[in-house]
């Protein structure tokens, strides 16, 4: 009986066909080049006759239709970005369990003390500001030193659905600091009249679930896309 | 489109549209993991013929069923190639379970609705 299994050298023609059809990533291509591999492999235990490559535009028309794999890439790069998402939130979910509900409060509780019943007002606003700059530098420099957002790979000829997320997320810490950096001038305006508790009140809590999700964004996603990633493509992480 | 169906004209192509991602967790609830060629396969085999999942629709659908959390991957070298197999969580089996119900009390509401008995008593 002949032997079917594919060669290591046709099933990178796979990978090839593939990205010729628009299937840039990596994550997206593994999958399909095993459902034509697959799909190939019987066409040609059933057909000995039939060249590899007759099999494989066979096998595509067959499966994937006149459309092709347009629908498919796109489906899974909304559900790549939805993924994380929802891991985001589910961290967000996550963290408000009972001892860090009452740390949060506490530091809503300090805030909205400091915003509302201290006169100095305007030191407030300098130390505030000061640490929150004192912070964003110092995310700042240890991005730049420890590459958080970036995965170290073997290869770089390959495109990967993560290095897009990374960028993504980079881009929404950026704007995230850059949001709790405006809502603290905002709140804690010096002159700000009338200071009424529930604006206060409304600072204080703004400022403290952006400073959380902010750290999220800093320090547990990119661990966790790190992770996934390391977990399913081993081969191309550099140690 | 995607869903293929003798029944096209009559419209049921949509039922079965709508069901895929149901047809898709009870058939991993019972089989255990699987990947997506052989999902396809399967599902043709127990519906022999009857109905047809495409690729178009059925790779869309595990992303979502996976980004939803209700499916778990995994990849591994088989052969020569890597291949991803999809599991179902516990998240999933729990949604399976109330589709299921859903589906049911669906099938008796429409059969009573469109075969009332009468009651001559």
């Amino acid at each position: 009986m002949r032997n079917t299994q594919l060669t290591l050298e046709q099933i990178e023609l796979i990978y090839d066909f593939c990205y010729n059809h628009d299937v840039l990533e990596y994550e997206i291509q593994t999958e399909l080049v095993d459902h034509l591999a697959t799909a190939v492999e019987k066409q040609m235990s059933e057909k000995p006759e039939l060249a590899f490559k007759e099999a494989l535009i066979d096998a595509f028309y067959l499966d994937f239709g006149i459309d092709g794999f347009k629908e498919i890439v796109k489906s899974k790069r909304q559900s790549f970005r939805k993924q994380y998402d929802q891991l985001f939130l589910q961290f967000l979910g996550s963290f408000f369990q009972l001892p860090r509900i009452v740390l949060t409060l506490a530091l809503i509780l300090t805030l909205y003390i400091a915003l509302h019943y201290l006169d100095q007002r305007r030191i407030i606003l300098i130390i505030s500001a000061s640490i929150l700059v004192v912070f964003y530098l110092l995310f700042g420099m240890l991005d730049f030193l420890t590459n958080r957002f970036k995965i170290k790979l073997k290869n770089n000829e390959k495109s990967f659905l993560i290095v897009g997320y990374f960028n993504r997320l980079k881009s929404l810490v950026n704007s995230s600091g850059g949001v709790l950096y405006f809502v603290m001038i905002f709140f804690f305006k010096p002159f700000r009249s009338p200071q009424t508790a529930g604006i206060d009140l409304l600072g204080s809590t703004l400022i403290v679930l952006l400073f959380i999700s902010y750290y999220a964004l800093m320090f547990y996603m990119p661990k966790l896309v790190k992770q996934h990633f390391n977990d399913q493509f081993p081969q191309f992480v550099k140690s | 489109m995607y869903v293929c169906s003798k029944f096209n004209l009559m419209g049921t192509n949509q039922l079965y549209k709508g069901s895929l991602s149901t047809i898709i967790l009870k058939l991993l609830g019972e089989k255990g993991r699987m990947y997506g060629y052989q999902i396809t396969q399967e599902v043709k085999a127990i519906s022999a013929g009857e109905y047809m999942i495409t690729e178009g629709a059925l790779y869309p659908m595990l992303h979502k069923l996976e980004a939803q959390g209700m499916l778990t991957v995994e990849i591994e070298m088989t052969g020569n190639r890597m291949r991803k197999y999809y599991s179902i969580t516990k998240n999933g089996k729990k949604e399976v379970v109330d589709r299921m119900t859903e589906m049911e009390s669906f099938i008796r509401n429409m059969q009573s609705l469109l075969n009332p008995k009468i009651d001559l008593a």
